[in-house]
């Protein structure tokens, strides 16, 4: 019926045509019927239309009756809903709140979830990719972007050429900074330089012009065009199609535009969409300190391999370990004197495929855990919210019983209460949708933002996913009319005459009353769980924060300037770095300053094999060392003590020196307590490697990498003996404001030389707080939720226990009249939301559990079943429940007993 | 000549159509010559409005309707009461009987 009316309402040439063949059929009847009485035809035929009066009239008048008519009953249903709705604001406020919160937590996360989890490239058949990681040992340099799969540019080559019957083509990148200059403006972007079959192995089509091809990737050198990113064009050429044969600058190199790639095609990894597509062959002019393209013994290439069709990834698999080990015997006659382990481990290398259709990414590594840990808090939040929603449609279906039964008893249809009900219903999913919604847009950045600040200018997306609100809006409000709505239809249906009684103890709102009690305990439970793993989240963050960095980390100030990218030679940027250093020293406000080629905390290290003099390695890893170029200032700016021997000066800075720094780790694995001062030691492994370097001090030892790597074994040449020198990391210690003292570095670097930017400036607490995103926005988030959580679980039980009292006034009379007093009635009343509580915290003791056992790996330094965080939790949620209690409790004790026994 | 009223016992269609149909399932014609003939011609049904009203009434759930085959193999719209319009029938024909006594009542004696 309801769906014959929906289509009629659609379809309203059908309904016309009805009306028509009815009004067709009365005016034939009406000839007729003058015809017999005499009329001619004609005669008959006009008088019957003069007699139906005016006909289009008639037929428009008669449709509208059947389209508005049924319009009119749900809108009338509407506004009575709206009305009954607003005459319960507490109701009505309490169910929206619920539902928003729910709905809005739910999308947030979701849709962050799916994006940064779920998603695939947007290619065709992203599901054919794969990955290829380096799996082994390597000699000579590993340059791992955070990704670990770096093979070097002839293997993979070699690689593409061999495996033809494989693959339709393996994909080569690196993923680079690059200062792009168009016009007077230059800034620093991402650049993904990708090998000539990029485009047309992934599928990516043009947006304008055209991509790249393999003709475009024949010669090093010879190829200076570039593809922009979809976003890129739009945000800094307003996507202006004329930019297209414009030539741009990079790293100073001109280079023309030859397309645009397809909107939302972001290259292969999440975190960081390219701005700029240059062809594999034009690495030298976008990494100008290094070349690699021919060195077999430099691993930096990541690839990316489409199956053939009808290959699957385990038969690929299965031929490339085949294919593979011939492919690196051509590595081996570069290698100096490889010892007879690593010979041993080197013929293990191997490639490991993965599916690739999601592309790379690292953030999705490092969120993984997170996001799905606050998906299933939000699940569990959503459960609560239906709970709530449940709860409170069942109070509500208790006070409109008596509505209902009198509606029916004055002969409302059943289908129409029910419609009634549903619109009421209907109309607090529809508000608690928008509101919902509308929380979703303004909290997702926000989200984004907490978890991660490669998010922020990540290509993922703040727009909710309507079907994420839809299911949530649906799930919700579904269980809540399961729970709520029906039993009360059905109740009033079967007994309408008890119904119209008042409040009698009938069994209906006993059992009701029961459901909602146990409602309100898995409310706790669930709340539980949530608490207590935000405690641990918190306390791990706390641990994190608190961490030895080994460094002083107050008025710590950091910036980046890329010299190589603007094309500086490397003696030209050896006398940049000192005289810039030397500028910044003499600053107001300065204390100190240093610089370093690997930058502190953000996730990058750089290893090399290392052979010691006097040292005997058990294996091919323990002749391993951190790597670290340094300036003479550095470990006095940053304040990490000196153990033994001296300071680096700048007669180090010669261009033979050969002296260096160790950290108190590498003394002690190296020199086992012996003092290392002196000590002579040279990079590379195996037999015959010169040792020309000297240890000349011991400093303390500090974080390097990432908060959460172990202290390493670190040795900190001088900056000077580097020939890769390319991004420069500087660190000062400031006094006072650093606001000024971040002006007078744009000031003296742009006055030095303007095509130089300065990048990441700002203070070491923003680093820090950067490494800690994702645990700060779990930590934050997780609390946040609990606190949802337990506000729901609250209203659930105050409603409870607010309708308990009413139910039960007449019996609180009694007892008075018997002789027991407000204190006991007050205390009854409390004890019953306690035993009500301590059922959930029980029921919800093996959840805690097992949800501490999936976060532990996540936890730093906390044990995540810890009976006396468990039991904080639970004694923080009893009290809040006692309290919620309390002033139904109190409304108890105050009843009067005369007054209470009168009433009925 | 003028008249107090231009259309005199307004709202009475509701009540002839429920009445009329009482005695079985009807078309919209049927309906209108049923009418005029049960009260000598006087009361002739205005067939523009006759089926706005019906089709009104069928939303309301006191009638229904069925399209059937005619001799002629014509689709005919039937119209019946429901159990609901019994009801109101009976209801509204004892308010009528009730005001229009009034009015007699009224009419002789005032």
């Amino acid at each position: 019926m309801f769906l014959r009316k929906l289509f009629n309402s659609w379809s309203k040439d059908k309904l016309q045509s009805d009306v028509d063949d009815e009004l067709a059929f009365h005016l034939e009847q009406r000839a007729k019927e003058n015809r017999q009485n005499g009329m001619t035809d004609e005669e008959a035929h006009s008088s019957a239309y003069r007699r139906l009066g005016n006909l289009t009239l008639a037929r428009e008048r008669t449709a509208e009756a059947d389209l508005f008519g049924w319009l009119e009953c749900w809108l009338s249903d509407l506004r009575l809903s709206i009305r009954s709705l607003r005459k319960a604001p507490v109701f009505t406020l309490m169910t929206i709140l619920s539902l928003s919160l729910g709905i809005g937590a739910t999308t947030i996360v979701f849709t962050v979830t799916k994006q940064v989890v779920l998603d695939f490239l947007p290619v065709p058949q992203p599901e054919r990719l794969v990955i290829l990681h380096n799996e082994g040992v390597e000699e000579g340099h590993t340059r791992n972007t955070g990704i670990r799969s770096a093979f070097s540019y002839p293997l993979y080559r070699d690689m593409n050429a061999a495996t033809g019957a494989l693959f339709q083509g393996i994909v080569g990148r690196l993923a680079e900074g690059v200062t792009l200059a168009h016009g007077q403006e230059s800034e620093l972007v991402r650049c993904e330089l990708v090998s000539g079959n990029y485009f047309d192995v992934l599928g990516v089509r043009s947006w304008r012009g055209r991509l790249l091809h393999a003709s475009d990737d024949q010669r090093p050198g010879a190829h200076p065009v570039v593809v922009l990113s979809y976003g890129y064009w739009q945000r800094k050429f307003g996507s202006e199609v004329s930019v297209l044969g414009q030539t741009i600058r990079l790293n100073n190199h001109p280079f023309i535009i030859i397309g645009v790639a397809a909107r939302g095609f972001d290259g292969l990894d999440l975190a960081t969409p390219p701005a700029v597509f240059v062809p594999m062959m034009m690495k030298h002019q976008i990494t100008p300190t290094w070349d690699g393209l021919a060195d077999r013994l430099d691993h930096w290439c990541n690839l990316v391999a489409r199956l053939a069709p009808g290959v699957t990834l385990e038969k690929a698999q299965a031929r490339l370990n085949v294919i593979y080990p011939s492919l690196r015997k051509q590595d081996l006659p570069f290698i100096k004197s490889p010892g007879a382990d690593f010979l041993k481990a080197f013929a293990k290398n191997h490639v490991a495929l993965q599916a690739g259709g999601k592309g790379y990414s690292d953030v999705r590594e490092t969120l993984r855990n997170p996001l799905r840990f606050l998906s299933w808090m939000v699940a569990i939040l959503l459960l609560i919210t239906i709970v709530n929603v449940a709860n409170l449609l069942i109070a509500r279906a208790a006070s409109k019983r008596r509505e209902i039964a009198i509606r029916m008893a004055v002969g409302a249809g059943k289908v129409a209460l029910l419609r009634q009900l549903l619109v009421e219903s209907l109309t607090l999913a529809a508000l608690g949708g928008v509101s919902g919604l509308a929380l979703t847009y303004f909290v997702t950045p926000v989200l984004l933002h907490f978890l991660s600040s490669d998010l922020s200018d990540s290509s993922i997306r703040a727009i909710p996913d309507w079907r994420i609100v839809a299911f949530a809006s649906l799930v919700s409000v579904g269980a809540g009319l399961a729970f709520g709505l029906l039993p009360s239809w059905q109740a009033a249906r079967t007994n309408v005459g008890d119904a119209l009684k008042t409040e009698s103890v009938s069994g209906h709102t006993g059992e009701r009353y029961l459901l909602r009690r146990v409602l309100v305990a898995s409310q706790v439970a669930f709340c539980l769980v949530l608490l207590s793993s935000a405690l641990l989240f918190a306390r791990s963050l706390r641990n994190l924060e608190h961490i030895q960095l080994g460094f002083d980390l107050s008025n710590l100030l950091t910036f980046k300037i890329n010299a190589a990218g603007a094309g500086y030679s490397q003696s030209r940027i050896r006398a940049f770095a000192a005289e810039l250093n030397q500028q910044l020293i003499h600053l107001s406000g300065v204390e100190g300053s240093g610089l370093v080629t690997v930058p502190i905390i953000e996730d990058t290290d750089r290893g090399t094999s290392i052979t010691v003099e006097g040292y005997k390695p058990a294996s091919h890893d323990d002749e391993e060392a951190r790597l670290n170029e340094v300036s003479p200032g550095l470990f006095p700016t940053l304040k990490v003590p000196l153990l033994s021997g001296r300071w680096l000066a700048d007669g180090d800075l010669a261009p033979n020196s050969k002296t260096a720094l160790v950290n108190a780790h590498f003394a002690k694995h190296f020199f086992h307590g012996r003092s290392p001062l002196g000590a002579h030691f040279g990079f590379g492994s195996g037999t015959g490697v010169k040792m020309p370097w000297t240890i000349v001090g011991v400093v303390g030892d500090s974080v390097h990498s990432s908060l959460r790597t172990k202290i390493e074994s670190y040795v900190y040449p001088a900056y000077t003996s580097s020939d890769e020198l390319s991004t420069l990391t500087f660190y000062l210690r400031t006094r006072g404001r650093q606001e000024s003292v971040k002006r007078d570095i744009q000031r003296i670097v742009h006055r030095y030389d303007s095509n130089l930017p300065v990048y990441d400036l700002r203070s070491m607490d923003e680093t820090v707080a950067q490494q800690l995103f994702a645990e700060r926005g779990l930590g934050l988030l997780s609390i946040l939720f609990s606190a949802l959580a337990i506000l729901l679980a609250l209203i659930g039980l105050y409603g409870v226990m607010a309708y308990a009292v009413a139910r039960r006034r007449r019996e609180f009379g009694v007892r008075m009249a018997i002789g027991a007093t407000p204190r006991t009635i007050l205390a009854m009343m409390l004890r019953e939301a306690v035993v009500l509580g301590l059922i959930g915290v029980i029921t919800a003791i093996p959840l805690v559990f097992a949800a501490g056992r999936a976060i532990q790996s996540s936890l730093y330094g906390v044990e995540a079943n810890s009976p006396l965080l468990i039991s904080i939790a639970a004694s923080f949620l009893l009290l809040c429940l006692a309290s919620a209690a309390f002033v139904p409790a109190r409304r108890a004790a105050r009843i009067d007993p005369q007054a209470a026994l009168r009433s009925e | 000549m003028g008249r107090l009223s231009p259309k005199p016992l307004q709202g009475s269609l509701n009540l002839l159509i429920l009445r009329t149909l009482s005695r079985g399932p009807m078309h919209g014609y049927a309906i209108a010559s049923r009418i005029q003939q049960v009260s000598d011609d006087v009361l002739q049904v205005e067939e523009g409005s006759l089926y706005p009203a019906l089709h009104r009434m069928e939303q309301e759930r006191w009638i229904t309707s069925e399209w059937q085959l005619s001799d002629s193999k014509r689709r005919v719209r039937f119209y019946e009461l429901t159990a609901k319009g019994k009801q109101l029938l009976k209801q509204e024909e004892q308010e009528w009987e009730r005001v229009t006594a009034a009015i007699a009542k009224v009419l002789r004696h005032a």
